[in-house]
């Protein structure tokens, strides 16, 4: 009996062997030596490298340069959920009919996730640039500091739109028609019945897009790195771009890496928080 | 919950118009593929005036484009597969014994490692694979890319295998089967809906992969196709014709792909896939 029960936990373990190496030489062994890193003062290259406490973090609280990074994060990140959100609910909300076209539009809105970032960034810059100068007459977006974050959070819907379209549409056709039904007996408007049946019902939706969309907003790297390096004037250097820069171009590894683990802190908090108020009204509904 | 007529089709009307706003970048980089400069500063909107090939020509030789779409083909192709058949064979075991704490503490870890940015372990990945000597290898990008997306494909499949019911590998195991055997011939072939959905995203992100590849892939003969295009469109912003025709070359195959796979990723996606 022992033997069978060792055989099976044996058996068992090897199904998990696979993840657990992978998983540990990817993320688990370099997050510990990150943890290492980030109490040292190493630039990246050379051999050695000095403890010095927690003087990383102290530098951190105390720098005013990070605010900038920080405004933008804050600001990308709130624009790209609102704009994000809106969109994919009204595209949902608008295919989720009976319509000559429905695949079709569905396909269309999802399609730029099939675009790598480069060819994003690239193709909104030409865009930008010489079709807004042709057809508009403006200078392109990002030329100036007041609308380049703007421009960045536009080539980052249009790209990323379609999942969360698809997941509102998922949560859209899950509501009973007899709900409506009902609501329209009693006497309900159109918008009455969107604003009492339809959003509670699709309060997990919700939860799912906001949190996701609100996390990988405010970790935007790819985007504005290939689009506007940051700039100008640092008007688009997001968080994730700042604590690159340290590790690789300053040669200051040892504080990009305490940024990095305060960075983690941040998103931790933002992401638990949205999530846990968006469930609470799940409950509720 | 009919809409009146007028109603329907100014609904419609938003909707295709939107649609023709989503479809302008796609339209600008082919009309602009086949383009001269001349042309190009005449008008951006307009249609080539005659359809010549020359900027494909020259983007291929310029840019070693057959390199690095075998490079970015050999990542794809194995990082997608290393990804589902471990992450399924991992989910399999968590789900099935979920009942002991220590599978659960498991997928809390996962779960709380999606939470972790790329940033925190940018520098120490490089590090590591700087002394195991795989740094500019494609084995070392397989490798990262394949533990990073671990945790969330792992946490997906563990919320669909616990909706699969155990009888049929229950009586599997009673006719002699072993657990290999039952989990492979049994239940792999009973997640394909999820499997397939998720190997189609997984094709689409990995080739399409930036933050990994850029940092472990720096040397020509091991760039990916999305860090070739990033030095590439760095050196040539100005030659929009050249840089268009690369784009729609390294466009094409991810789309074929798409376009042909869509039928799983909606579905999946519809079917609440992406939930967790």
């Amino acid at each position: 009996m022992k033997t069978s029960s060792l055989k099976r936990s044996a058996v068992t373990l090897s199904f998990l062997l696979p993840i657990l190496l992978f998983f540990s030489f990817a993320m688990l062994v370099p997050f510990l030596m990150g943890i290492q890193v980030s109490f040292t003062d190493w630039n990246g290259l050379s051999r050695t490298m000095n403890y010095i406490g927690l003087e990383n973090f102290k530098n951190i609280f105390i720098s005013p340069d990070v605010l900038i990074p920080l405004k933008n994060t804050v600001l990308y990140g709130l624009m790209y959920v609102v704009a994000n959100n809106v969109l994919a609910l009204t595209l949902a909300l608008a295919l989720n009919r009976q319509f000559r076209g429905r695949n079709a539009s569905r396909l269309i809105f999802f399609i730029p996730n099939a675009l790598s970032p480069v060819l994003t960034a690239f193709v909104f810059s030409f865009i930008y640039k010489d079709l807004f100068s042709e057809l508009f007459g403006i200078q392109s977006l990002f030329s100036s500091t007041g609308t380049a974050l703007i421009g960045i959070v536009l080539l980052a819907v249009w790209h990323n739109v379609g999942i969360n379209m698809l997941i509102y549409l998922a949560a859209l056709s899950g509501v009973p028609k007899d709900l409506y039904e009902a609501a329209t007996v009693d006497g309900a408007g159109a918008w009455q019945r969107f604003a009492n049946v339809t959003l509670p019902m699709i309060v997990p939706a919700f939860t799912v897009c906001i949190t996701l969309s609100l996390t990988s907003g405010l970790r935007e790297f790819a985007f504005p790195l290939v689009a506007t390096g940051g700039g100008p004037v640092r008007s688009t250097e997001t968080l994730a771009i700042y604590i690159y820069n340290y590790l690789f171009a300053y040669n200051k590894a040892g504080y990009g890496q305490a940024l990095a683990f305060v960075f983690m802190a941040f998103l931790l908090i933002v992401g638990l928080t949205v999530s846990r108020l968006l469930r609470r009204k799940e409950i509720e509904a | 919950m009919r809409l009146p007529l007028y109603k329907q089709w100014s609904v419609n009307l938003l909707v295709l118009a939107l649609a023709i706003v989503f479809l302008v970048p796609f339209y600008l980089s082919i009309v602009t593929s086949f383009k001269s400069l001349l042309e190009i500063a005449e008008s951006v909107l307009a249609l080539p005036k005659s359809l010549t090939f020359d900027n494909y020509a020259k983007a291929i030789e310029t840019i070693r484009l057959g390199r690095s779409f075998v490079n970015s083909a050999i990542v794809t192709a194995a990082s997608t597969a290393l990804i589902l058949l471990s992450s399924s064979m991992g989910a399999y075991a968590i789900a099935r014994n979920y009942a002991k704490r220590g599978y659960r503490l498991l997928e809390a870890l996962l779960l709380a490692a999606l939470m972790v940015p790329f940033q925190i372990i940018m520098i120490p990945v490089y590090k590591l694979l700087k002394t195991t000597a795989m740094l500019n290898s494609l084995t070392g990008a397989v490798l990262i890319l394949v533990g990073t997306s671990i945790p969330y494909c792992t946490f997906l499949l563990i919320g669909f295998i616990k909706s699969v019911p155990r009888e049929l590998e229950e009586s599997a195991v009673i006719d002699g089967c072993g657990p290999y055997r039952t989990f492979w011939q049994i239940v792999f072939p009973l997640l394909k809906p999820i499997v397939s959905c998720l190997s189609v995203l997984y094709v689409l992100w990995m080739w399409n992969d930036f933050n990994v590849s850029l940092i472990v892939l720096q040397k020509d003969v091991v760039k990916t196709l999305t860090v070739q295009q990033f030095y590439f469109f760095g050196e040539n912003s100005t030659e929009y014709g050249l840089a268009f025709a690369a784009a729609c070359l390294s466009m094409l195959p991810i789309v074929a792909v798409f376009l042909g796979a869509q039928k799983y990723i909606i579905e999946g996606l519809t079917a609440g896939a992406l939930k967790g």
